[in-house]
């Protein structure tokens, strides 16, 4: 039944090249991402990961290829439609000198429903008040960005992404510097959204435990290509695991709560 | 709040920079004559001719210079983004300096602006093309050709400087410290409309400015089509630093430390930091110009000078007392490793 929904994304043989750089980042990556699911893209350090994120999200432009969201091709989303349609969560946290508050930043999710030259209207400050409260931080509209906490400002950066109200999610490591709790918190939270809003989330990630438990599919990277996609369990027991790491594994089913994944020794290169 | 600070403390410089002058007069007086009742002629000249036009320019100017300034701040997320950086007063100096050379001084103040605003206009093309070379506006090569293009407007300026007579000379160095007194009508007209046109336009792209303040991908990612929105703001912001800078001469630090210190005080929203740094900027300016017309009566001292000495050290007060509560890290407190 699920799978007879259209995908949210169609990349068909996507290859992209930085300039100057001998081998592209990403190549002739063929596949096509499920609505309303949650996909975790994992992989090595430099197999290919974010320079996919900015493919999806129509930053950098693919030297071959075309990546299609909603059955239409990227380049003919207009900024402003695609971002009412994808919220990306980038790695970097905003930066310190920003002297916005934590309210005024997480509002800055409406700016592609707005009108530039308007106050935002009570609809607009009420879909910033629920994600605040979505996110545990509804007390702290007020407090300066750069005083809160790792934890907080990552799901200020979450809040502020659902504040687009999307129909796709983009996430690139959400889970980097926080705590367990913290991490297990984002990783519920999204599966929380996919499961109720239909959200599609499409989540980079290096925590194989979380992402074999939430997720519904796994894509693994590795120097550029995805080298084996599926049910959570299956990749994470493929051969293909050990050679995208260059490293001999000991993964593990956890039942519910999905696989462990040790490294056991380094491969000779 | 902040809005009716401002305000009222630029209702009360205007206040301040019409009463107080060179010529003491008395507050009854200053009102006749403004509201058009009978006064003697030297007063109503005085009032009207003098003091009113020149509050009016000292605001409009002020003004101009906090807008552009906040503008290079947020187009180029630097802290010493300032409206001379990128070269827009070097190129309004060499046309300064140039006009009495080709054409004599009977040009007067209106004909030395004029060719001061074609240099800064020059300034702003050049630097334009230069940075749009490499196929988008490059932040980091606009500020490289910036530069670049200030050094070389600069050296025009020391070349003629040194051909020059020294009468000549004196006027050009005069001219770079900054005046309110010699910016006419016409010129406040310019730089009434060029503010109307460039705060509006900027003021509607003020939640863009607040997405391009997070970095260029993450304001793509809310809908900003940031290319457009950084030739807008490098425009904008060129052209209210070209036309104060060619009336008014280079007068400095209003456009640093106003957007600063509204930042300070208010937050980086620019729906706020804009519309209260125009008012900051003119409140700055119009105190500055009157304390620069009285502190010395009736000598009268260069307002860049006042601008410097009156704005560094409450810059340096506010910087304190901001980062202090802000709880940035002492050097010792910093974790080791």
């Amino acid at each position: 039944m699920a799978e007879r929904t259209p995908p949210a994304y169609r990349l068909d043989g996507v290859t992209f090249r930085y300039p100057r750089a001998r081998v592209p980042a990403v190549r002739e990556v063929r596949m096509e991402l499920r609505a309303a699911a949650f996909t975790a893209i994992i992989g090595p350090n430099g197999a290919g990961k974010s320079t996919l994120v900015r493919l999806l999200a129509g930053i950098a432009q693919p030297s071959e290829g075309t990546v299609w969201l909603d059955g239409r091709p990227l380049p003919d989303w207009s900024r402003r439609a695609l971002s009412r349609q994808l919220a990306v969560v980038a790695q970097d946290d905003p930066p310190p000198a920003l002297r916005l508050s934590l309210g005024t930043y997480v509002e800055l999710g409406r700016n592609p429903h707005v009108n530039p030259w308007a106050a935002l209207g009570r609809a607009d400050r009420e879909v910033a008040a629920r994600a605040l409260a979505w996110a545990d931080l509804a007390g702290l509209a007020s407090r300066a960005l750069h005083e809160l906490s790792g934890g907080e400002r990552q799901r200020a950066k979450l809040a502020r992404a659902l504040v687009q109200e999307p129909e796709v999610l983009v996430v690139d490591e959400p889970s980097a510097h926080l705590d367990l709790r913290h991490a297990l918190w984002v990783f519920e939270a999204l599966r929380a959204r996919v499961r109720e809003k239909a959200l599609t989330v499409i989540c980079i990630t290096h925590d194989m435990q979380l992402a074999s438990r939430f997720a519904d599919h796994l894509v693994l990277m590795s120097r550029g290509r995805v080298s084996a996609r599926g049910l959570p369990g299956d990749v994470l027991r493929s051969p293909a695991l050990e050679d995208a790491y260059h490293c001999e594994l000991s993964v593990e089913p956890l039942g519910e709560l999905g696989h462990s994944v040790f490294p056991v020794r380094a491969r000779p290169r | 709040m902040g809005t009716l600070l401002l305000l009222l403390l630029l209702a009360a410089a205007i206040v301040a920079g019409l009463l107080l002058g060179a010529a003491p007069l008395a507050p009854g007086e200053v009102w006749r004559a403004l509201v058009g009742l009978d006064t003697d002629a030297s007063t109503r000249t005085i009032v009207l001719s003098l003091r009113l036009p020149r509050v009016v320019a000292g605001a409009l100017t002020g003004a101009a210079l906090a807008v552009s300034g906040t503008l290079f701040q947020a187009l180029l997320r630097n802290p010493l983004a300032e409206p001379y950086l990128l070269g827009v007063s070097s190129g309004a100096a060499l046309g300064a300096v140039l006009a009495p050379l080709a054409l004599g001084t009977a040009l007067g103040a209106a004909g030395t602006a004029g060719f001061a605003l074609v240099g800064a206009l020059l300034a702003i093309a050049v630097v334009f093309r230069v940075a749009l070379g490499t196929g988008g506006l490059d932040t980091h090569v606009l500020i490289l050709a910036g530069v670049v293009v200030a050094a070389f407007f600069g050296a025009g300026v020391m070349l003629l400087l040194s051909l020059a007579e020294a009468d000549a000379t004196r006027s050009a160095i005069l001219w770079t410290m900054g005046s309110l007194e010699r910016v006419g009508w016409d010129s406040t007209m310019i730089l009434a409309a060029v503010m109307l046109a460039g705060g509006t336009l900027a003021f509607g792209m003020s939640r863009h400015l607040n997405a391009l303040a997070l970095g260029e991908e993450a304001a793509a990612y809310l809908g900003t089509r940031v290319e457009a929105v950084k030739r807008a703001a490098y425009l904008i912001a060129s052209l209210l630093a070209a036309v104060a800078v060619s009336a008014a001469g280079v007068i400095g630090f209003v456009g640093l430390v106003v957007p600063h210190g509204v930042r300070m005080l208010w937050g980086g929203d620019h729906r706020l930091l804009l519309p209260l740094g125009a008012l900051g900027g003119a409140v700055a300016l119009v105190v500055a110009d009157t304390v620069a017309r009285t502190a010395l009566r009736p000598l009268e001292l260069p307002v860049g000078v006042v601008t410097a000495f009156l704005g560094v050290p409450l810059f340096l007060v506010l910087l304190r007392r901001t980062h202090a509560s802000a709880g940035y890290p002492k050097r010792r407190e910093r974790p080791r490793g």
